[in-house]
């Protein structure tokens, strides 16, 4: 069953990569993608694979990881299957502190966007942690009312930013507020790969750690984990993958929440097991979702995150009333 | 040297002590019960034995050594804290949840070895629960769940066992089934010290019991001395009949009503 699924998403994402490399725009033959991936390839075609459509590509797929990896850690961390970067005001928090930085930031500093998004992140993550804890942890109510509030306090904070913004800043910072991958660069995946490996591997350390929190901070104390500090790792480490995310993609709701919920159906709770899988399905999912957005009204895009709202709002209704 | 002292251990929640003052030593193969009304400190004087709360004053030694100097998962591997329930967030396997028991031994990377599995297998076999052992800790009953969290803990194999109210949820037969799996584990030299309300439990299992009153200790030594009418009537407010068994031991019959 395992073993079947895990050949299930990897021909998914070999489906989509070879579709979003091959369509959109000037149609690509195999071969001529082929020879532009191994190097030899020239001309438009060349153009057209290595600066617009693998560059989209990856950055889909390693925001898509990005925030599942976020969202199943964050699950197991609170002890909460409702958490996720978006819903917990996390994304929300990000994208605030990133539209002033693009704002108030001087060109020449505008590299500095992403650790203000990661800031950013962190500050709405140490918010709703500080309003959700309790003398014997976090309560799962409280978090997720928190993050109404977070977020509703970012949204307002980045109407503000926007309403004061000067014109010409007005585009890059709007473009945070709305999912895209269209901005998509070699040099912003250049950019964004160190803000998301290091935390993936301090996140898959802790996996065993954390699969042990899902039964709670006492009952994990109790096992041997440092619950304060892998805590404080957790929580840096996922702010920075949902901050990254946000600098390079803006915000993309529901990744992170269903994501991890159907991996675990598959492939159990270890999140060691787990965080690899939940990883390559974010970026299908992420990767998928760019293709639709770009050809459901084509030649019109939608935002992306308007296509994981659709999947991902039915998801959370149905994981609210079994909750309840 | 006991395996865990308490040394005028005071702890609470904020900077508000909920037990204080508590002097105590748990030696190996040795049993301790902590009686006394709700809201006493019972579970909080536990959670201080077991390391997770911190201490507002004094120290617990484990080994001889103050708790705050060892490595948590040092002191997991030595010391479990069995808590009335934990948080079943995701639909694990009994079996999963079982084998966490485990994780103080294994460390992040380490895989579960054959003497794991055997740990788990056997913790499982001592609560009843084998044959559920795929069944998802979601679909268990409370007695069940409580079994299950006591077989987490006996995977560990720990030195010094602490139970919060271990019984609470159990119908008679599996409270036999508590009290032999309990003494199957005190003849192997390991210390166990619970919280219960029910004395008699605690005159059929403990060699010690501590009593605690509005988290002061009113009464600490011999179970079948400490255990008396005055007890009743000072500490819970009840009267109570006293029943001599065959073997010479009491059991008491509280009255109720």
């Amino acid at each position: 069953m395992t073993r079947v699924a895990d050949l299930v998403v990897l021909s998914g994402l070999l489906t989509v990569v070879a579709l979003t490399l091959l369509f959109g725009g000037p149609a690509i033959t195999p071969a001529e993608a082929a020879k532009v991936l191994l190097g030899s390839g020239t001309g438009d075609a060349a153009v057209v694979v290595l600066q617009l459509r693998l560059p989209r590509l990856l950055l889909a797929m390693a925001v898509g990881a990005a925030l599942a990896i976020a969202g199943a850690v964050l699950q197991s961390l609170l002890a909460n299957p409702l958490a996720d970067p978006f819903l917990l005001g996390i994304s929300g928090g990000g994208a605030a502190a990133a539209t002033l930085a693009f704002v108030v930031l001087p060109v020449a500093s505008l590299a500095l966007v992403p650790a203000a998004a990661i800031g950013g992140a962190a500050a709405a993550t140490a918010l709703v942690w500080w309003m959700a804890r309790g003398p014997l942890g976090p309560s799962p109510t409280r978090m997720i009312l928190a993050g109404v509030a977070v977020n509703a306090a970012a949204s307002a904070a980045i109407l503000v930013v926007l309403a004061a913004a000067p014109s010409p800043r007005l585009p890059g910072a709007l473009a945070v507020t709305m999912g895209s991958f269209a901005g998509a660069t070699p040099a912003a995946l250049a950019w964004l790969l160190p803000y998301l490996l290091p935390p993936i591997v301090v996140l898959v350390h802790h996996g065993r750690d954390l699969g042990l929190l899902a039964t709670g901070e006492e009952s994990a104390a109790t096992l041997g984990v440092e619950v304060g500090v892998v805590r404080q790792r957790v929580f840096l480490a996922s702010a920075a993958l949902s901050g990254g995310a946000v600098a390079f993609a803006g915000i993309i709701g529901f990744v992170g929440l269903v994501t991890p919920h159907l991996c675990r159906l598959v492939w159990g709770h270890d999140l060691r097991r787990l965080l690899p899988r939940a990883a390559l399905a974010g970026a299908l999912l992420c990767s998928a979702g760019d293709h639709l957005a770009r050809f459901v009204l084509a030649p019109t895009e939608i935002p992306v995150g308007v296509i994981t709202a659709v999947l991902g709002v039915p998801f959370f209704v149905v994981l609210l009333r079994r909750a309840a | 040297m006991s395996l865990l002292a308490a040394r005028a251990a005071t702890a609470g929640y904020g900077r508000v002590p909920a037990v204080a003052d508590v002097h105590l030593d748990v030696e190996a193969g040795r049993c301790l019960a902590v009686l006394g009304p709700n809201g006493a400190g019972k579970s909080t004087l536990l959670r201080a034995l077991a390391g997770v709360l911190p201490l507002l004053a004094g120290s617990i030694l484990l080994e001889g050594r103050p708790l705050a100097q060892w490595r948590r998962r040092e002191v997991a591997k030595r010391v479990t804290l069995v808590p009335q329930s934990v948080q079943l967030t995701f639909p694990l396997p009994v079996k999963e949840l079982v084998a966490q028991g485990r994780a103080p031994h294994l460390g992040p990377w380490r895989p579960a070895a054959a003497a794991d599995h055997a740990a788990v297998r056997r913790a499982l076999e001592a609560v009843g629960l084998a044959a559920k052992a795929e069944v998802s800790v979601q679909q268990l009953s409370g007695g069940e769940r409580q079994r299950v969290i006591l077989a987490r803990a006996l995977a560990t194999e720990p030195r010094v066992l602490l139970l919060d109210e271990p019984a609470a949820a159990l119908d008679l037969h599996h409270q036999a089934e508590l009290a032999h799996a309990v003494r199957q584990r005190l003849q192997t030299g390991v210390a166990v010290v619970f919280v219960a309300h029910d004395l008699n439990l605690a005159l059929a299992l403990a060699d010690e019991v501590l009593v605690l009153q509005r988290g002061a200790v009113v009464a600490h030594g011999n179970p079948q001395q400490v255990i008396s009418q005055d007890l009743l009537r000072r500490v819970f407010d009840v009267e109570g009949e006293f029943l001599c068994r065959a073997d010479g031991s009491k059991a008491v019959l509280p009255r109720l009503g």
